[in-house]
């Protein structure tokens, strides 16, 4: 009987071990967001590498000269076919930054501006990009996109919102700031 | 006596099962992507791509926001861009599917409301202008001298059309089965199809309603397959039609299939599936349409959310808008 105890002794260890050890199962809804957070995040520092440090030269073609930014801007591309989500939460950042002070400028490319004037109540001009000048400068990446650019027009940081996105969103509005 | 009686029995239900039809044994395979593009090789990127088809080994795929169709090769080298956005004759307003027949791919134009005509080295060859306005939106397909795309006036009948390249009158024929769903613009919007040619039959996959419709090339209805077994179907079909936003707005309608494609004698039907309420990936079915009927032989379950894809000999390509990027996925040997 009493050998028996080192057995059970040894069984219990073993249980606690593999209690320790063991990892929890995400559920598969953490492991959907998961994945799509990941999908995002590798596609925005795709992006990201591609475009920081370039001069975004065209702005100066589309802005009249007198109302081209003069220190560091936000620029919020956006194309008439984007997805409404993505919108909304670029509109919403743009907002944010512009009541706090950052001189912002909206081009649209093949897009009707009213409408996203009427529907994001801003109520500052939105130029449109007739020539798709902007995209074409860029490599025709991903709209609608938020630039940060310093004052030599040059790209220091970007945001690619989409639903969802609201740390990205967050750290792009901590970088904006501390560049003014 | 006992014993004959048992031999009887076995006997008998050797029969019977000997009797019944083989079953067909549903292959299932997991998909990998072995190969991802976010970038052109001319490092420009690409938005949002609204077709994908292969002609002659080579990958077509239109571009909604760039406005231009892309030929790349089978590596997914880009090796041509074909059209662009503008107002000219041979430019794009806003384009989504195309078909390619007999060297020349036939864009539709959604906005200017026709039909250009490419060769695949991206010569502008002329355009289709139709008496009325064609909406494109959907797979459409051709032979040497019809044009055949879906059309639903959100009336309970005909939701497609036939239109005839060479004819001076009648160009426009109307045919095709539709389903009312009670309210005009939820039986337009609900009504559409990709059509796809094979074999002097027009295979139609309605993208809100789970069937297979065959129709001969004079508009009548050989055969409607219901797939509305098929687990994954089921599921979409259940959680579409259970929808309470969907069913009480007029300005709402549901999609069930995301795309669909015939290669060789086979059809392929794409349907994004859900894990607990929040989109998880997609699975392709494959059916079998050599014996004149559409028979579910595969599923393929992709590790993404594709959106449209288009399938060869070795691979199946497709657009995952979460990463923006082009997949392909190789196929088992």
């Amino acid at each position: 009987m009493r050998k028996i105890y080192p057995v059970l002794a040894a069984f219990l260890l073993a249980a606690c071990g593999n209690l320790s050890t063991s990892t929890p199962k995400s559920s598969p809804e953490a492991e959907a967001a998961r994945r799509a957070d990941s999908a995002y995040a590798q596609y925005e520092t795709m992006i990201r590498d591609f475009l920081v440090g370039k001069r975004v030269a065209s702005l100066a073609a589309l802005v009249a000269p007198d109302t081209l930014p003069h220190g560091p801007s936000v620029l919020l591309i956006y194309h008439g076919m984007d997805c409404g989500s993505c919108l909304d939460a670029g509109f919403a950042s743009l907002l944010r930054l512009r009541g706090a002070g950052m001189p912002c400028t909206v081009a649209a490319a093949d897009a009707n501006p009213s409408v996203a004037q009427e529907r994001y109540r801003y109520r500052d001009y939105i130029y449109t990009d007739r020539n798709d000048l902007l995209r074409r400068e860029l490599r025709y990446v991903s709209t609608p996109i938020l630039l940060l650019l310093d004052d030599s027009l040059r790209i220091v940081d970007i945001y690619k919102p989409a639903s969802g996105t609201e740390a990205a969103a967050g750290r792009f509005e901590k970088a904006s700031s501390s560049l003014r | 006596m006992k014993l004959n009686l048992y031999l009887a029995i076995i006997a008998l239900s050797g029969l019977t099962a000997c009797s019944q039809a083989p079953k067909t044994q549903i292959e299932y395979v997991e998909l990998f992507s072995d190969k991802t593009m976010q970038q052109l090789s001319d490092s420009s990127f690409f938005n949002h791509v609204a077709c994908i088809s292969e002609y002659e080994g080579d990958i077509y795929m239109s571009d909604q926001k760039r406005c231009q169709i892309f030929r790349l090769d089978s590596n997914l080298n880009l090796l041509r861009t074909i059209g662009m956005e503008g107002h000219g004759p041979q430019d794009f307003g806003y384009i989504e599917n195309f078909v390619i027949h007999q060297d020349t791919i036939f864009v539709g134009d959604v906005t200017k409301m026709r039909i250009l005509r490419f060769s695949t080295d991206g010569q502008f060859c002329g355009a289709e202008n139709p008496d009325e306005k064609i909406p494109l939106n959907y797979r459409f397909t051709m032979d040497d001298n019809h044009i055949y795309y879906t059309r639903n006036e959100g009336i309970p009948d005909k939701s497609m059309v036939d239109y005839c390249r060479d004819s001076t009158a009648n160009k426009l024929r109307r045919f095709g089965q539709a389903t009312d769903f009670g309210h005009p613009h939820k039986t337009k919007r609900q009504n559409a199809r990709h059509v796809h040619l094979y074999n002097n039959t027009l295979v139609t996959v309605p993208t809100s309603i789970p069937v297979i419709e065959i129709y001969d090339l004079k508009g009548n209805t050989l055969r409607s397959a219901d797939i509305a077994g098929i687990p994954i179907v089921k599921d979409m079909y259940y959680k579409m039609t259970n929808d309470r936003r969907i069913a009480e707005s007029p300005n709402m309608a549901y999609q069930i299939f995301l795309d669909s494609y015939v290669y060789r004698d086979r059809l392929y039907i794409l349907s994004s599936v859900y894990n607990n309420e929040r989109l998880d990936h997609s699975s392709l079915l494959e059916f079998d349409l050599s014996n004149g009927g559409a028979e579910w032989v595969r599923q393929y379950d992709f590790p993404d959310f594709v959106q449209r894809f288009c399938i060869t000999d070795d691979y199946i390509y497709g657009f995952v808008p979460q990463s923006s990027s082009i997949k392909r996925y190789p196929l088992p040997a």
